[in-house]
């Protein structure tokens, strides 16, 4: 190997530490998984993984519906026909690891609220998290089990929608009633503009 | 390589035997479902939080993979590495052959499942070749090759800069890269006639084609990002606005780059080689270009049916609407329309230009295009038996990487998009695991164009339609799998892409 290939192969490598610097430098993200934080801080973190993971959950949907040639989209690289074979099955598979990687560690790493009910506020929505993937397995399961007549067989695809619905719609009331334990709470929660996002559209 | 072969083949048939059944590599270990259980009592409420009696079965608590089922995909891997560089090495059909001996190798001694062939990419590659070759029939390339040659008298390298943005546009206006098969012809032919190395346009416009996607308010990637985004008040607007400066200052840079990159044309070794061998002949002096009688024409049609695709990628309202899986309509998607109006540019071709339709075939553009649509074939089906079966573990390991170290999303992202070859699977899998991390939304986005790592390795439409198209054997998929002639302009062009991106985030937001 020549001596300008290896110093392209060097430019390249300071350029990808130098990345890796800057991101360190700029946004290294935030764990502040078991500290106290401020409030404001808890909840902007706290409802930014709760709507990352909802877009998540939309973006599943969306490929659901678009699993028809004529209407699927592809991006150009050859990967993108594995898009196209999105089955309910799979969307699970992806909702679980969605709850797992995106909303379980985004609330771990929000921290505790500094306030008197602070550990509580933080349980509850990492309790609601718990709930979600434990509600998902179990739908998992059913869509495994060879159902006894036709009728139950399409019974069963209901399950891991119910799952989603019922944790959507249960993320909001966990929100809800940690509102309710301290008042520094729900001016944080109602001053974030993560939260207010979150809670302006429908579950 | 010989070597590397055999010792794979002999240890994939010594794992065979033990190898899991069909597609269930990923073996599955009880941690329970309350390893990461908070330890306190929650208050019950209206939402009450309390695990239900219905317990999800223990197999089904945690999915992780075993040191055995990382040595068997690292082996498979390896599999997939091997007859990639067997592929290149043979070269031209090669590629497709070897790979679907690949492919065979993995469903049948280790049990994958077959993955799925690049049904839209092979398809489009057929018709966008029909179309070229019937205008190369009608002389059309050689029309436009004059007209280029006089555009660039006075600066022919220009070609190096142009020709990436103007790939970089059509993506954006259409959403996929796929658009850039029409000009991959064109790139080559007016880059020999110029005596540029066909390699610095071709891959430079390769690499923009790709990260066109980010830019592109049509693409299915944008689509997966922007709900995820959302919440953190980031807007199409606010991501164009981060991702399409970046990308235009990476593809300067990297065009900066290509334009220096390996010898000039007539040094170039392998160029000389095939001269002398009479493979390629020299290309014609412009002014010894004879135009023939509808070559105008010819070109009007295949440019008017580029502009028709770009207004239906931009426009979704002007297409047809199609039944969607949930019962609603959805507009078409631009790939097929792309087939569509080719075949019929094709046909149009034929019937205004005076072309006959048995000399189609026997175009240089077709033979090219036909070779890269086998070579793809075999290729991408290989790469995606080895993905659909492994995805899980690849990219839960990388984010694993990223969780220990968010410093290195970008990296993952990069990765994640090299081994899926799909830049939605990069998006949807590593942008939320970003987020979550607490790495600023604007932040995320700037490193999201690291999804351009589809060209990493060689199994993509474009690179292998790039490399067939130049028929000098300076645009090359390499000998050593990654050592390809887009390496160096996507390797320029995803980091400083991000670290501009970074920069425009910072100073926005």
């Amino acid at each position: 190997m020549n001596a300008r290939r290896w110093g392209i192969i060097a430019l390249i490598a300071v350029g990808v530490v130098v990345l890796a610097g800057v991101v360190a430098a700029t946004g290294n993200g935030r764990d502040n998984s078991g500290e106290r934080v401020s409030p404001s801080r808890w909840a902007d973190d706290s409802c930014g993984s709760v709507g990352a993971w909802e877009g998540q959950l939309e973006a599943i949907r969306d490929e659901l519906s678009r699993d028809n040639y004529g209407a699927r989209r592809n991006d150009g690289g050859s990967g993108d026909i594995v898009e196209a074979r999105l089955t309910i099955r799979v969307a699970v598979d992806r909702a679980i690891l969605a709850t797992t990687d995106v909303l379980q560690e985004g609330l771990k790493r929000a921290g505790i609220p500094d306030v008197g009910k602070g550990e509580e506020a933080s349980l509850t929505l990492r309790n609601w998290a718990q709930q979600t993937e434990h509600n998902l397995r179990v739908a998992k399961q059913v869509l495994k089990e060879k159902p006894p007549s036709t009728s139950q067989a399409f019974g069963a695809l209901r399950a891991p929608v119910d799952a989603l619905t019922l944790s959507v719609v249960q993320g909001r009331a966990a929100f809800s009633h940690v509102t309710g334990l301290d008042p520094a709470l729900g001016d944080a929660l109602d001053g974030s503009r993560n939260c207010r996002d979150l809670m302006k559209e429908q579950p | 390589m010989r070597k590397l072969l055999i010792a794979s083949a002999a240890c994939a048939l010594l794992l065979a035997g033990s190898a899991p059944v069909v597609g269930a590599q990923t073996t599955t270990t009880t941690t329970g479902a309350t390893t990461t259980t908070p330890t306190a009592a929650t208050t019950t409420t209206q939402t009450s939080t309390t695990p239900t009696t219905t317990t999800p079965p223990a197999e089904e608590a945690s999915t992780t993979t075993s040191g055995s089922d990382w040595v068997l995909i690292a082996i498979e891997g390896l599999v997939v590495v091997g007859f990639i560089a067997l592929g290149v090495r043979t070269g031209g059909i090669g590629l497709g052959l070897w790979g679907g001996v690949g492919t065979l190798v993995l469903v049948f001694l280790f049990g994958l499942d077959p993955g799925e062939p690049p049904f839209d990419a092979m398809l489009i590659i057929v018709a966008v070749i029909a179309a070229a070759a019937a205008m190369q029939a009608a002389g059309g390339v050689d029309y436009m090759v004059l007209m280029a040659s006089k555009a660039l008298r006075a600066r022919p390298k220009s070609i190096n800069f142009v020709a990436p943005y103007v790939s970089y546009l059509l993506c954006i206006l259409t959403g996929t890269s796929n658009t850039f098969y029409s000009i991959i012809p064109v790139i080559n032919e007016v880059s020999y006639a110029n005596k540029i190395r066909p390699e610095r346009p071709l891959a430079g416009s390769t690499v923009a084609s790709a990260m066109g996607i980010t830019s592109s308010p049509v693409a299915a990637a944008m689509a997966t990002i922007l709900p995820l985004v959302e919440v953190y008040h980031y807007n199409l607007v606010d991501v164009l606005l981060i991702t399409i400066p970046a990308s235009i200052v990476g593809i300067f840079l990297m065009s900066l780059v290509m334009s220096r990159h390996g010898r000039d044309l007539e040094d170039d070794v392998e160029y000389q080689r095939r001269v002398e061998a009479g493979e390629v002949v020299q290309p014609p002096a412009a002014e010894d270009i004879v135009i023939q009688p509808y070559a105008k024409r010819s070109v009007a049609i295949f440019l008017g049916a580029v502009l028709v695709i770009c207004l239906f990628g931009l426009f979704e309202g002007i297409r047809p609407t199609v039944a969607s899986e949930d019962g609603g309509f959805e507009p078409l998607a631009v790939t097929p329309i792309i087939q569509m109006v080719m075949l019929t540019a094709a046909a149009l071709i034929v019937l205004f230009a005076k072309v006959k339709a048995a000399a189609i075939p026997r175009m240089s553009i077709f033979t090219s295009g036909m070779v890269a649509m086998i070579a793809l074939f075999g290729i991408a089906w290989m790469a995606d038996t080895f993905i659909a079966n492994n995805e899980d573990a690849i990219v839960g390991a990388l984010g694993d990487l990223a969780s220990k170290w968010p410093f290195m999303i970008a990296v993952a992202i990069f990765l994640v998009a090299a081994l899926t070859t799909s830049q939605s699977a990069a998006t949807r899998t590593m942008v939320p695991l970003g987020l979550a991390l607490g790495i600023g939304a604007g932040y995320m986005i700037a490193m999201w164009t690291a999804v351009m790592g589809v060209l990493f390795l060689p199994a993509n439409g474009t690179q292998i339609a790039a490399a067939e198209a130049d028929t000098t054997g300076t645009t090359t998929l390499g000998k050593r799998v990654i050592d390809h002639s887009f390496q160096l302009p996507l390797q320029v062009a995803w980091v400083s892409t991000a670290l501009v991106g970074i920069g425009v985030a910072a100073l926005l937001h």
